[in-house]
């Protein structure tokens, strides 16, 4: 269930869930242990339209970088996000391939365009933002999020903010309010060299690091592996060395 | 943890790494060659409506310094801290090189990006702990001496921090102080044309010569698609250590 207002109209309520996704980086990796992000999808049909399933609005929801660190996936549940400076401060960190992590909301729209019968799409950001879930059923979550959208244009200074513009609050209602259920669906987590079981490791870091001990489907990528077979070559990995893995893994 | 120009810097993984550069024995260089590349870019709250590449850049690198061979993990021993004699790779000295350093800011990675480019010949560093492949270092300059700024004076003037700035910020001098940690993160092989497995032979290299683990990720380059001169030159394997992939 998904109730959205957007630009202070409210959304026909829909059943989409959001989703809640973490990744886990491998123990010699500088980057920070955890990732969690947070995205969810709203559809909106009018029957009058009859081009592509009658979508007359779609919005994107995605927030890359909640700046979670949990020691129990439940803990999401206590979690309230107000995204002041000092949380973008707190919260903004270096990726594990050099990029810098990005602090805001973002909401891609297509909107169906009455006079051209085309779909116009716009992308929006907030640095301004809440979402405060709540204790969970099951891998649920009530979410409760507000953000003060602009422009992604006009939201892109490339320039520092400088004095007060860096911890102004906007003024006014939020543009864009849900209320929804978010389903911790997904993870991802690297597995360093010298592992012949990487899902195995995998299930007890997932148990030591944020207590999930119950699994829906996994899977196994192989670094050196994958480079290989694209380039056709085949090198035999040497009996006792075994290489750097990715696990993908699904909740119940 | 890097003090240069009143910034909050943000070292940049995967960019800043030791590396090492070893050659075939009928290569032109067989010695292994050392570098420590570190990157860093402009962090906090203030810069948080800028991409990377509107924020701040700051670059240093220290090449052909001197490591005991036969183990990466010799580069416990590195210090060249406070040291009044070192060699150079320039002349015949015996005593141990402590490398070139040379350090670079960009303002921004835009076109009117203000950039000032430092030499400093010998370098003061050192390696401070090591865990694993985690190297912790220490090091100290100055980027007074020896700069070279490239961009028009107005670029300069303009550029975040400058002095004719609408806000000057505080630069804190052109002292360089830094005690960051970085992994030993690649080796680049020189592999004989005519190997019959060039990544095997490369990682048959980087063992013997300075014992190294399997490595994450393979990458092999061959120069003859850029340059026909090197048809019957050697090929290069890169082999990434302990994560990362490279870009």
């Amino acid at each position: 269930m998904a109730w959205t207002e957007w630009h202070h109209k409210v959304l026909p309520t829909t059943d989409e869930e959001a989703k809640i996704s973490c990744s886990l980086q491998a123990p010699d990796s500088q980057a920070r242990a955890q990732s969690w992000s947070l995205s969810l999808d709203h559809f909106t049909k009018n029957p009058a339209i009859e081009t592509r399933g009658g979508l007359e609005l779609a919005l994107f929801i995605e927030v890359g970088n909640l700046g979670f660190h949990l020691e129990d996936w439940r803990h999401i549940g206590r979690q309230e996000i107000v995204a002041t400076a000092d949380w973008h401060s707190r919260t903004e960190h270096i990726g594990p391939y050099g990029r810098v992590s990005n602090t805001w909301l973002s909401v891609g729209t297509m909107e169906h365009d009455h006079g051209t019968g085309k779909l116009q799409r716009h992308e929006w950001r907030a640095d301004y933002f809440r979402i405060t879930f709540s204790p969970p059923t099951g891998y649920l979550f009530p979410l409760e999020l507000e953000a003060w959208l602009i422009n992604e244009k006009d939201f892109h200074t490339g320039r520092p903010l400088r004095g007060a513009e860096i911890r102004s609050i906007p003024e006014g209602p939020p543009n864009l309010r849900v209320i929804s259920l978010a389903r911790f669906r997904r993870g991802n987590i690297t597995i360093g060299n010298g592992h012949p079981d990487p899902i195995a490791t995998a299930r007890q870091r997932l148990a030591q690091s944020i207590r999930l001990d119950e699994f829906g489907e996994m899977s196994v990528r192989w670094w050196a592996e994958t480079e290989r077979s694209n380039k056709n070559k085949e090198l035999p990995v040497p009996p006792g060395e075994l290489r750097r893995s990715d696990v993908s893994f699904q909740t119940p | 943890m890097l003090r240069y120009r009143g910034y909050e810097w943000a070292l940049v993984h995967g960019e800043s790494l030791f590396e090492v550069h070893l050659g075939h024995p009928g290569s032109k260089h067989p010695e292994p060659m050392w570098w420590l590349r570190m990157q860093f870019i402009a962090v906090g709250a203030e810069w948080r409506r800028c991409s990377n590449l509107d924020r701040p850049h700051f670059f240093v690198e220290i090449s052909n310094f001197d490591v005991k061979p036969g183990d990466w993990r010799h580069l416990a021993e590195v210090d060249y801290w406070n040291k009044e004699v070192s060699g150079s790779w320039l002349d015949d000295s015996e005593e141990p090189n402590s490398g070139w350093f040379r350090a670079s800011f960009y303002s921004s990675y835009r076109a009117d990006h203000e950039r000032v480019d430092s030499d400093f010949g010998d370098a003061n560093w050192r390696v401070v702990r090591m865990d694993g492949p985690l190297v912790t270092i220490e090091l100290s300059g100055d980027t007074e001496e020896g700069n070279q700024i490239i961009g028009t004076p107005e670029m300069a003037a303009t550029a975040p921090g400058a002095a004719g700035a609408e806000e000057p910020r505080d630069t804190g001098g052109h002292e360089v102080y830094l005690l960051e940690t970085i992994p030993f993160g690649l080796v680049t092989a020189t592999v004989p044309r005519n190997a019959r497995d060039p990544l095997a032979y490369a990682e048959l290299l980087a063992r013997r010569q300075l014992k190294t683990p399997a490595a994450d990720h393979l990458r092999l380059r061959d120069h003859k698609d850029h340059h026909n001169e090197a048809i019957r030159g050697d090929l290069y394997v890169d082999l990434h250590l302990f994560g990362y992939q490279g870009t």
